[in-house]
């Protein structure tokens, strides 16, 4: 029966990837757009209006949320003179979730909504099957008239449309550290590109705004900088707009490609991240007299101005320039612009083209209903209209009013036409927009029953396990149906850090029940368990459970994550960033700490000593470097606010790499030693290895500063854990629960937004989707994989069978994770949230379920070194 | 899910030596009657100052604190044995109800008791205006920190909130702790169970237990994105407390009396749980 069961348990592991293949093919499906170039749909090109402006500067900075522009704390103080004398017209631009930079730029030029794939996309950023060559954007429009194009700035626009740009020069955009060369790389091409008149679109994209929110937020004191920077560029730009001959028609737009959070992430569909800038600024509006007020109050809500939705700029800038809307876009003229056809029927027929462009899009969709005929469907008088009907009738409405205006819209009743096109165009963006997405079903309910089975699969192993010890099965089934159905409520997705802290506390109480310490006199001197430096542990331990609770509640309040309470108080932003001495002192101790217990581990000699300590201190200085350049704020007023000195990026990368390079010295030295183990039997049963206090120290170096000090209470906890003797399938449930309880702690959360880049280039020279990605996840899920390891050897001295009861719990947890999730996902696939948070909680789930679960739990029980052994065994 | 009863896991008591058996109600009719009533009062004092409670909690707490605390003291006083007196009605229970799973041996009780309430134990209605006003002190200088505590360790706020959290912990320390102290007075052995929440079930333990583990549950709402005014922090968790303490009321003192909270793995026989930790 144990020899059925292990291979049911690897059928399942084996199924948990091959259900997320599946479901994912279903769940992503690549949204096809038409092909081919759009043509005006207006037969009789006198209908046309006449272009406004025959060139375009296209200036992006990456991440310029809308107050970053607007309120009176802003470092663009040129550029609100110009909203204050007319010449820039200001907005606050949607965009739509997922934000980040590809999907942005996609909806920016195609004026389409972007499917979720492309996140994934953005990550990889090498994919290339994610090209607009072949789609139709205003870029491509301009091309096809003739044009020449100029690009600077992130490549991402060289990946979307290669072979578009005459002259470009382009800058990766994933490499965050660095504030200043990415943007020098675009500053200094704007002098000789303003003198050229060879091209007619010339976009700037500029990166640096982004890498200080990701780095070090918003308030950083480098943002307000950047702001003066960036604003100088748009007075370079504009003194040249007023001065050059061959630029009087041309349209300058500033926008942003989405906002940030007030961590300074994106990606989400918070209101920070959704609302950036955009503004169009030419000498010619300031004819128009419109006039706003500049700077304003800043506004909790980011909308400045009117609010327009980002795909809105497509078919602005084709109306402007005169070329016909690209085919799939579903963006509307924005009716604030229209004002620059004094006469009236050109501003008539621009929202018609666009109508008539849009109304393309909804018969596509939705054939059965006809928009041809002139009679009036008899339900548009009724009130409560679905979305398709009303557009239907809108468009019924604007036809009428058309028809009663004669055909050449020359003669009265211009506002009142104006304003049912505008109305049918946006019943039919918001139609179009919340349009479902057509996902594969058969692959979803695949992907779902293959999962189910992994379930199945893995129930009865742990049915049986758990049979003899009801309390302890009792608990996982009611934590693990809990957080099932926890996965069907938007709410609790993203809050999912209290559960894990609710449960936990529940499995303190059962800990405390079941192995009391204290009052009922039983021995809590382990066997050698407490060593090296951690004498108070054995005091706190006489307190048992009450003393982890008192830890957990510390961690708790770590990093406040999710989104309700997201912006309160906690450890790592508010009480280290004003406590500093604090941070460092603690900082410090765990750098020690560490040390300490790898002398312990390392033999007892000078050398070994002198390697063990070199290699803690250069960890230790690579993290005080790091901040040294990232945020130095953390450091000012501290203890080590000595040490002002500049270290180039090369530096660091080099720093990085030779940190990384220590850790692997000592990984190879614990697999030597691990080999003849059994002649030192000094570290069995121990709670520090020499590979345990090696990744540790890469765990350090991957960990955001204030994050690093949690590890001495991980210490604690689990010298806490280690005096409790748990039986073993308890340890498998604390070691579960530990791992997404400190995931949460370290500010993890379901929203793409959480991800923190901010470690994931450490070493990196060159931008290399595998490299980054790995130390991303590591960065990331830094304590789980902690955990991973101490949990391992605190239950050290365990035989197969118990490694295998312990995979069993894990695999169970897993299988219904991910069963409940895609659950979730399938069912829920039409409702509102389905992209902001069921979507990334199933990208999520897949990092869990095949890394962390996959690589480096099941991989990681694997006894390497005895299958070393056996093999060699085989060979000689 | 398919083996696995649906309650906790209550086994039988495998009669530990010298520990307090569970109290009964007294054998009298209006304490009967006045004990299944208790509860319903509480959770009719709970629905009646719900919006109240809504609208200004801390004032609001601060107000039914009194009353509470009444109630509280009424149900000890009419349905339970004062502390001190317990010997005596224990004796007497089993006559009345023999109750097949309990044969204490019951004169030692603890040293500590004994030590203290040993004097005043003779008068029967004499001696329960004292044990009334032990349990409103300890219940306030003890039970109200030590509960505060662990609403703090159970995820209260630590650096706000600072009365919801106490007057929280103090409708909470009068529901679980009042009745706890009038009948076990200060006995080390009952108090000892009660931090290793292995008291043998009764009314006193059922309601105690099951406030603490009422309020536990009343934070599942907290998080949900309704932004309904009844979210704000101690307002779940009081009616989850309240609610608690009325089911463990009832359950304690019918169902489950008598039944401990025990958790262990060798429970059904299986030696491989326990064998298996390899200390």
């Amino acid at each position: 029966m144990a020899v059925t069961s292990k291979w049911m348990i690897l059928l399942a592991n084996v199924l948990v990837p091959i259900s997320i293949l599946v479901f994912s093919s279903g769940f992503f499906p690549y949204k096809p757009l038409l092909p081919g170039l759009a043509t005006y749909q207006s037969s009789n090109h006198s209908h046309i209006p006449p272009a406004i402006f025959d060139k375009v500067i296209f200036m992006v900075v990456d991440a310029l949320r809308s107050d970053f522009v607007y309120s009176d704390s802003s470092g663009f103080l040129y550029t609100q003179g110009l909203i204050r004398s007319g010449t820039a017209l200001p907005f606050t631009a949607y965009a739509s979730s997922p934000t980040v930079t590809m999907p942005r730029l996609k909806a920016m030029t195609t004026g389409s909504v972007p499917s979720f794939l492309d996140v994934i996309l953005n990550i990889a950023e090498s994919d290339t099957s994610s090209t607009l060559i072949y789609q139709d954007t205003w870029l491509a429009q301009l091309k096809a008239k003739g044009g020449k194009m100029v690009m600077y700035g992130d490549d991402t626009w060289l990946k979307l449309f290669p072979g578009m740009f005459d002259r470009a020069d382009g800058t990766t955009s994933f490499f965050v550290s660095d504030f200043t060369e990415v943007d020098n790389n675009v500053t200094r091409h704007i002098s000789s590109e303003v003198s050229q008149d060879d091209w007619s679109a010339f976009i700037m994209h500029f990166l640096g705004l982004d890498h200080i929110g990701h780095k070090a937020g918003p308030q950083s004191p480098y943002m307000i900088t950047k702001q003066h920077e960036m604003d100088s560029v748009v007075s370079q730009v504009y003194t040249a707009l007023e001065r050059e001959k061959h630029l009087e028609n041309t349209l300058f737009v500033l926008c942003g490609d989405h906002g940030m959070n007030d961590a300074g992430n994106h990606g989400g569909s918070s209101v920070g991240e959704t609302s950036p800038a955009l503004l169009f600024i030419s000498p010619k509006f300031q004819r128009k007299e419109i006039r706003n007020d500049s700077p304003t109050k800043a506004l909790s809500d980011f909308q400045y101005y009117r609010t327009v939705g980002q795909i809105d700029i497509t078919p602005t800038l084709a109306g402007f320039l005169g070329l016909p809307i690209p085919l799939n876009s579903l963006g509307v003229f924005i009716p604030e612009l229209l004002v620059m056809w004094d006469y009236g029927p050109h501003r008539i027929q621009m929202l018609l083209e666009n109508a008539k462009q849009l109304l393309k899009k909804v018969e596509e969709s939705f054939p059965s209903y006809s928009f041809e005929s002139s009679l009036m469907p008899p339900i548009c008088g009724s009130e409560s209209l679905t979305d398709i009907d009303d557009v239907h009738c809108t468009w019924f409405q604007v036809l009428k009013l058309l028809h009663e205006s004669g055909i050449d819209h020359d003669s009265g009743a211009h506002p009142e036409i104006e304003s049912a096109l505008l109305h049918f165009l946006r019943s039919a963006q918001r139609l179009m927009s919340s349009a479902a997405s057509n996902y594969n079903l058969g692959n979803l309910y695949v992907g779902l029953s293959i999962a189910g089975l992994a379930l199945l699969l893995t129930f009865f192993p742990t049915q049986s396990l758990l049979l003899n010890r009801k309390p302890t099965g009792m608990f996982l089934v009611f934590g693990i149906l809990s957080y099932s159905g926890m996965m069907f409520a938007s709410s609790y997705v993203e809050e999912e850090q209290q559960f894990w802290y609710w449960i936990l506390m529940g499995w303190v109480f059962y800990l405390h029940v079941k192995y009391p310490v204290y009052f009922h006199g039983r021995s809590i001197q382990g066997p050698g368990a407490v060593k090296g430096p951690c004498l108070s542990v054995s005091i706190l331990s006489r307190f048992g459970a009450a003393a982890l609770a008192v830890s957990y509640r510390a961690l708790r309040r770590w990093n406040q994550t999710g989104q309700k309470f997201a912006a309160e108080p906690d450890i790592a932003r508010s009480f280290f960033t004003s406590h500093r001495h604090t941070l460092w002192a603690l900082v410090i101790l765990t750098y020690t700490d560490t040390y300490l217990h790898l002398l312990f581990d390392l033999p007892a000699s000078v050398l070994w000593g002198f390697i063990g300590g070199a290699v803690t201190l250069t960890a230790f200085l690579f993290k005080l470097l790091q901040v040294v350049s990232d945020s130095p704020e953390l450091l000012d007023y501290s203890f080590l606010g000595f040490m002002p000195m500049e270290t180039g990026v090369v530096y660091l990368i080099f720093h990085a790499r030779m940190v990384l390079c220590g850790i692997l010295f000592l990984v190879i030295f614990s697999i030597y030693t691990g080999k003849t183990q059994h002649r030192t039997p000094k570290n069995r049963g121990s709670l520090s290895t020499i590979f345990h206090e090696a990744l540790t120290l890469l765990l350090l170096t991957q960990s955001r500063v204030t994050n690093i000090p949690a590890f001495l209470l991980f210490r604690v906890q689990v010298n806490l854990l280690a005096l409790m003797h748990l039986s073993a399938a308890d340890q498998s449930i604390t070691s579960l629960i530990m791992q997404y309880m400190t995931f949460y702690a370290f500010g993890g959360s379901n929203a793409i937004s959480s991800v923190d880049l901010s470690n994931a280039y450490n070493g990196v020279g060159t931008y290399s989707v595998l490299v980054v990605g790995i130390l991303t996840f590591i960065s990331n899920w830094a304590a789980p994989i902690w955990w991973v390891s101490a949990s391992r050897l605190l239950r050290s001295p365990q035989n197969w069978q118990e490694k295998q009861s312990h995979l069993t719990i894990l695999t169970f947890h897993v299988a219904t994770m991910l069963m409940s999730v895609m659950a979730a996902c399938t069912m829920l696939r039409t409702h509102l949230f389905i992209w902001t948070v069921f979507s990334p909680k199933y990208l999520y789930t897949m990092a869990w379920a095949v890394i962390n679960h996959l690589v480096v739990n099941v991989l990681g029980e694997i006894n390497w070194l005895s299958l070393g052994r056996k093999e060699a065994r085989h060979v000689y | 899910m398919s083996s696995t009863p649906p309650s906790p896991s209550l086994t039988q008591p495998p009669s530990p030596p010298k520990s307090t058996p569970p109290t009964h109600i007294l054998p009298n009719t209006i304490s009967k009657t006045y004990a299944l009533l208790h509860p319903l009062l509480l959770l009719t004092l709970l629905t009646t100052r719900f919006n109240a409670l809504v609208t200004n909690p801390t004032t609001e707490l601060l107000t039914t604190l009194p009353p509470l605390a009444l109630l509280q003291l009424t149900f000890a006083i009419t349905c339970l044995p004062p502390t001190g007196t317990k010997e005596k009605d224990d004796e007497e229970k089993p006559k009345q109800k023999p109750s097949p799973r309990r044969k204490p041996p019951k004169p030692d009780s603890t040293w500590f008791a004994a030590k203290i309430i040993t004097k005043p134990q003779t008068n029967n209605t004499s001696s329960r205006p004292k044990p009334a006003i032990l349990s409103l002190t300890l219940t306030t200088l003890l039970a109200i920190p030590v509960l505060t505590i662990l609403l703090v360790l159970f995820g209260a706020p630590l650096t706000t909130h600072h009365p919801q959290t106490l007057l929280c912990a103090a409708h909470m320390a009068v529901l679980t702790a009042t009745a706890l102290v009038y009948v076990h007075g200060v006995d080390g052995g009952v108090w000892r169970e009660v931090w290793g929440a292995s008291r043998p079930a009764d009314a006193v333990w059922g309601g105690a237990l099951g406030s603490c583990v009422g309020a536990w549950f009343g934070a599942v709402p907290i998080p949900l994105d309704w932004d309904r005014p009844w979210q704000a922090f101690p307002i779940t968790i009081v009616v989850g407390a309240y609610i608690g303490y009325a089911v463990g009321v009832g359950l304690g003192r019918t169902v489950l009396f008598g039944k401990r909270l025990k958790i262990e793995d060798e429970g059904e026989g299986d030696l491989g749980g326990g064998e298996r930790r390899v200390d």
